[in-house]
């Protein structure tokens, strides 16, 4: 995790491995139904609490909901076997079995953010649990189109690189090479963030959550290797996730399956996970109740504004 | 002061225009097939490279009989395994007593009991003194299922078996 501890008060509900379980209660709790968060296997979900007054789960507390987050922690070499079936059943779905179990409650929330995101979408079409509403921010589903490196992703799907054996030697891809990649997709070069931090040098509470940021931008998380070449053949390569084909420990990942109230959030200025990865995902549910937003920001605005947008407020207290 | 302002303000302006300009550039020139090809041809020999440098490593450290760091990460995965083992336990033991407890409550009362939030680790009862041996093997044994390191657990767990035995003669 980060140098500086969490903003928001919390406790361990459930440890495996190096996964985290946290609880963190509302101060003053309106609604039965709690928010459980699952974030990308990228970064620290430290992101979601980054500091008073810059952090969505405080957001979510304040308003009078319980919140779970699952965080996935930073995998060792021990851990280059872990597969996304072992990501969606063992982590996520145990995770929700023990947040339903501690809180009592009848259903959840369940919220992902960008790869978590997708891991949501996975583990809801396959859940055995009550799932109430499912809220996605920036959760990469249909990989057939591609604004950026559109070259590289042909060369995958045409099968000029073959990127499996590089990640069998390396077993747990370091962090430094995700970092470098994803560097390379949205901003290879990128100094406005000094030039902003320069801007507002008098201001101690924008310099406090300027430095955390900055932690979270370079605190990239290595990459289990098996479920690394799952990600890329059988999500990006093959596209199977949209297209139903997907099979997650034998069973067939059918998003038809998917009918809790659904959520989508996309931002105008993410580089990352541009609208048409998101967007497809609305027309192979069949929740009765979905809404799309787009909203503008960038790829973890809405993690860091502070609390939470009148959108999903609005949406939330209606659906708990 | 004014004139500070504005000029850094410019200096932003300017910032985001080139910085954004520059990265086209870049991602241009990553797009390129030349490009492609020659990273692919770049990755196969680093694949090839690490291979070579991996069975030297294992052929090393066979001959000095030192462990690999495959060898580290099997016996780490032997710890994963015995902490989900321990996981199953919690549940298991958690589902017993939470059937207990519902048993208890619908002895007690007509109606059932509604649910309620609780710990994994349900609270400890209160019982009469000659169960205290009984309790004390009991409170031993939640203690186990507290997060913990490998090595507490394992005192702990050492600790209530020999005591048992002890009282058994």
């Amino acid at each position: 995790m980060a140098d500086f501890p969490s903003n928001t008060s919390r406790i361990a509900v459930w440890k495996k491995n190096k996964a985290v379980l946290w609880h963190y209660p509302s101060p003053q709790k309106k609604y039965n139904t709690p928010v459980f968060l699952v974030y990308s296997l990228v970064n620290q979900a430290f992101i979601l609490d980054l500091g008073p007054g810059a952090s969505m789960i405080e957001g979510f507390t304040e308003q009078g909901y319980d919140v779970y987050l699952l965080d996935f922690g930073i995998p060792g070499y021990e851990d280059k076997y872990l597969t996304l079936d072992h990501y969606i059943i063992d982590y996520i779905q145990t995770g929700v079995q023990r947040a339903l179990m501690h809180s009592g409650t009848e259903a959840i929330t369940l919220t992902g953010y960008c790869l978590g995101g997708t891991l949501a979408v996975i583990y809801a079409a396959v859940a055995k649990e009550p799932i109430k509403n499912l809220i996605l921010f920036a959760a990469p589903v249909d990989f057939s189109q591609s604004r950026d490196m559109n070259n590289w992703i042909r060369a995958l799907k045409q099968g000029e690189i073959n990127v499996n054996e590089l990640i069998d030697e390396y077993g747990v891809i370091p962090a430094k090479v995700m970092e470098y990649a994803l560097k390379m997709v949205t901003s290879p070069v990128s100094f406005t963030p000094q030039l902003a931090k320069l801007a507002r040098a008098d201001d101690k509470k924008y310099l406090e959550k300027w430095r955390r940021f900055d932690t979270w931008v370079k605190g990239h998380v290595p990459f289990a290797g098996a479920a690394l070449k799952q990600l890329i053949n059988d999500l990006v390569k093959d596209n199977k996730l949209i297209k139903n084909n997907l099979k997650i420990r034998g069973q067939r990942v059918n998003l038809r399956k998917i009918k809790a109230n659904l959520l989508v959030v996309s931002t105008e200025g993410d580089q990352l996970i541009p609208e048409e990865l998101i967007k497809p995902l609305m027309a192979k549910v069949t929740s009765v109740d979905k809404t799309y937003k787009r909203v503008k920001g960038g790829h973890v605005t809405l993690a860091i504004r502070g609390g939470i947008p009148d959108f999903l407020s609005e949406w939330l207290r209606d659906h708990s | 002061m004014k004139q500070d302002q504005s000029s850094l303000k410019n200096l932003m302006n300017l910032g985001v225009k080139y910085e954004k300009k520059l990265n086209s550039l870049i991602q241009d020139t990553l797009n390129d097939k030349n490009f492609i090809q020659l990273a692919n041809a770049g990755l196969k020999q680093h694949t090839r490279t690490l291979k070579s440098l991996r069975e030297f490593n294992e052929m090393a450290a066979q001959q000095l009989n030192i462990p690999t760091k495959d060898d580290v990460a099997r016996i780490a995965r032997l710890a994963i395994q015995l902490e989900e083992k321990l996981d199953q336990i919690q549940l298991q033991l958690s589902d017993l007593m939470d059937r207990k407890n519902h048993e208890k409550d619908r002895g007690r009362s007509f109606h059932g009991s509604r649910r309620q939030p609780r710990t994994l680790i349900p609270e400890p009862e209160v019982i009469s003194d000659e169960k205290t041996e009984i309790l004390s093997d009991r409170l031993n044994l939640k203690e186990l299922l507290t997060p913990m390191d490998h090595a507490t657990f394992l005192n702990t767990l050492e600790t209530t078996l020999t005591k048992r035995r002890q009282r058994r003669g």
